[in-house]
């Protein structure tokens, strides 16, 4: 599911980024790649998105949002 | 020797930069670009190396203009410094490898050393060290702890032996790396980790945005004024003035170069705004009601970015600000514009895009009447009635709403989509705000000054060939016939370009109607700024953005103040 449908505080892992390559790039090496674990501090929509990755938070666009999807952690290895 | 500091952004590489530098650095632009760096000096062994503070980088396959800067530098250095947060080693890491992969000695400094023991993180240094073949320094640039035995080690910088072939081995290698090296134990929230949640959610943040933002401005305009007040004008009226007066006498009180020189004598006397004069207005103007605000300004400025305030101000202004085509970064300028137009513009550096930074100075310069016009409108308006004045604000934040959204719709590209880092809070670094300071004061000297003195002039003489009344005869159909003012207005039109104030100023000296004063204000405020602002917005746009800038406000300058002349009905007050 995309993140934006996501709740605060709530553990979760990227699974796929659904952007062109540029963005793909961007978001991987601010630690936002797939596999990443990160969890919700602030939903946007309206406003930006900040996300909590291992100690850094990153604010992201709600456009940009909705292009990383995730899964409930749980799921780690089970069908994406 | 040339040593590179590189590492993400937010990583206090500039804070160890002024440690190993000292005050004394030269900030410029990368050759053809808007991307800035700082280089110093500093000795290493007897020898002087230089050392560059390389724009902040997430990864060296560029995804940004200063990914790209700092890619092109990494092939000039002899020794590369890389800074890496140690309370965020894994991400860090990243751009650490590609860095050791590269052919270049590399020398690790493990910042914010301290940090990791209030956050129960655990980092076997010598592991490290052992992992990558580079030296690994931990440190704490704030304090300066571990500098020297970071400088002790440049001398033996190494080449890393690492290689990777794809962004999924290197990231595979940073865990492999991490579960060697890394241990996190318990780790409680500390009071600034609240803080810095509770400052990004919308209701508590806002409050707490709308606190720091009426502190800040306030802080300026004391700090500003304060400045001006009991030292610069004291300076010019009691140590210059008098020069002054001595050089005019000599110079026979009068006459053309005495009135470029030292300016016209007003019922005898050198005024410092009006007189117009090189050694009068033309050092007035720059050093004691320009220079001030610089320096509380960015004074200011340097504070809130070094705590790491700023982007969390730009997340929760993000939605608003975006309709106007902007960032949620631009409600700085916009609410610095409203002290002076000068350090709103030069804050218009906060904003990544070209276009954004366009329409935020734009806006400012049109919609955002300085300090010194607000005062003079309010004198000049204000006595005939609030109700008036507020038909001037009015009219100006309803430019600043539909021209934003205008210039958002037609301008070419998007408003970028907001990716930013939010550092945690820190106290700022005192020595790293000077060091900006100082920079910042420098550039506006050098650049300013110069400019100013030569627009003097240029009108000075413009003056004495009597092109101005030429002018007065040639404007009379857009002035009379548009606006609906006696067409010497022009002149004070002509002098909003040196002062606002000054040229708010002399619509008091013409009899003017309640009506007339108000399409005056609008104008004089919305037309193109006064030179100072004019200046950093040449620095800050181009030569063309500045012309396409200036083109607008003319425009709409004529339209708003053409369609207040027809709207407005003829008030009939008793003074």
């Amino acid at each position: 599911m995309p993140l934006p449908m996501v709740s605060t505080g709530k553990k979760i892992r990227i699974v796929s980024l659904a952007g062109g390559r540029g963005m793909q790039q961007r978001l991987t090496s601010m630690g936002l790649g797939p596999g990443s674990e990160i969890s919700v501090i602030r939903r946007g929509a309206p406003g930006p998105f900040i996300v909590a990755v291992k100690e850094t938070r990153l604010a992201i666009g709600a456009g940009m949002a909705q292009r990383i999807m995730v899964s409930e952690n749980g799921l780690r290895g089970g069908v994406l | 020797m040339k040593i590179l500091l590189m590492g993400n952004p937010n990583v206090g590489k500039s804070v160890i930069f002024s440690r190993l530098t000292g005050v004394r650095v030269i900030s410029s632009n990368y050759p053809g670009t808007t991307v800035g760096f700082t280089s110093g000096f500093m000795k290493i062994e007897g020898e002087v190396a230089e050392v560059i503070d390389v724009p902040g980088a997430y990864t060296l396959e560029p995804t940004c203009e200063a990914e790209e800067i700092a890619l092109r530098m990494l092939e000039t250095g002899d020794v590369v410094i890389a800074v890496v947060d140690a309370t965020n080693l894994e991400r860090n890491l990243y751009l650490t490898l590609q860095l050791l992969e590269r052919d270049v000695p590399v020398v690790i400094a493990l910042n914010m050393w301290d940090d990791t023991k209030h956050r129960g993180i655990h980092i076997d240094v010598e592991r490290l060290e052992g992992i990558l073949g580079v030296p690994v320094i931990p440190t704490v640039a704030l304090s300066g702890q571990g500098i020297k035995e970071l400088v002790k080690s440049i001398p033996g910088a190494a080449n890393s032996r690492i290689s990777m072939n794809s962004r999924d081995e290197r990231w595979a290698f940073v865990g492999n790396i991490i579960d060697q090296v890394q241990q996190i134990t318990h780790r409680h929230h500390r009071w600034t980790e609240r803080l810095e949640d509770a400052s990004v959610k919308p209701r508590t943040g806002l409050i707490m945005a709308a606190v720091v933002l009426v502190t800040s401005f306030y802080i300026v305009r004391f700090i500003g004024e304060n400045l001006i007040t009991y030292l610069f004008d004291p300076l010019f009226e009691r140590l210059w003035l008098p020069v002054l007066m001595k050089l005019s006498n000599l110079m026979g009180g009068g006459g053309f170069l005495h009135d470029v020189v030292v300016g016209k004598l007003i019922a005898g006397d050198i005024h410092f705004v009006e007189s117009f004069g090189l050694l009068s207005s033309g050092l007035y103007v720059p050093f004691a009601m320009v220079l001030p605000y610089i320096v509380s300004f960015y004074l200011i400025l340097g504070i809130l970015e070094d705590t790491g305030y700023l982007p969390r101000l730009a997340v929760l202004l993000d939605t608003a600000m975006h309709r106007l085509g902007l960032h949620g970064y631009a409600i700085i300028p916009t609410l610095l514009g409203l002290g002076c137009n000068v350090p709103a513009v030069l804050a218009t550096r906060v904003l990544e895009s070209k276009r954004e930074r366009f329409i935020a100075a734009t806006l400012v310069c049109i919609a955002l009447p300085c300090v010194s016009a607000q005062a003079m409108i309010f004198g000049l308006v204000g006595k005939y009635g609030g109700g008036y004045v507020a038909i001037v604000y009015g009219t100006l934040f309803l430019v600043w709403i539909v021209l934003g959204i205008t210039l958002n719709h037609t301008l070419k590209g998007l408003s970028p989509e907001l990716l930013i880092e939010i550092p945690p809070y820190r106290l700022p670094p005192w020595l790293t705000v000077l060091q900006k300071l100082l920079t910042r004061i420098r550039g506006f000297l050098i650049e300013a000054v110069p400019i100013i003195l030569a627009a003097v002039l240029v009108i000075n003489i413009l003056f004495v060939m009597g092109i101005f009344d030429y002018i007065a005869d040639f404007t009379a159909p857009v002035i009379t016939g548009i606006l609906g003012l006696p067409k010497e207005a022009v002149v004070a039109i002509i002098i909003g370009f040196l002062r606002k104030d000054a040229a708010l100023g002399m619509l008091a000296l013409s009899t003017l109607t309640v009506k007339q004063l108000i399409v005056g204000s609008v104008v004089l405020s919305m037309f193109f700024p006064c030179i100072a602002t004019f200046v950093v917005l040449l620095r800050e746009l181009g030569l063309k953005d500045l012309l396409r800038s200036v083109g607008i406000m003319i425009f709409f300058a004529l339209i708003v103040g053409g369609a207040l002349n027809i709207i407005l009905p003829d008030f009939h007050t008793v003074r």
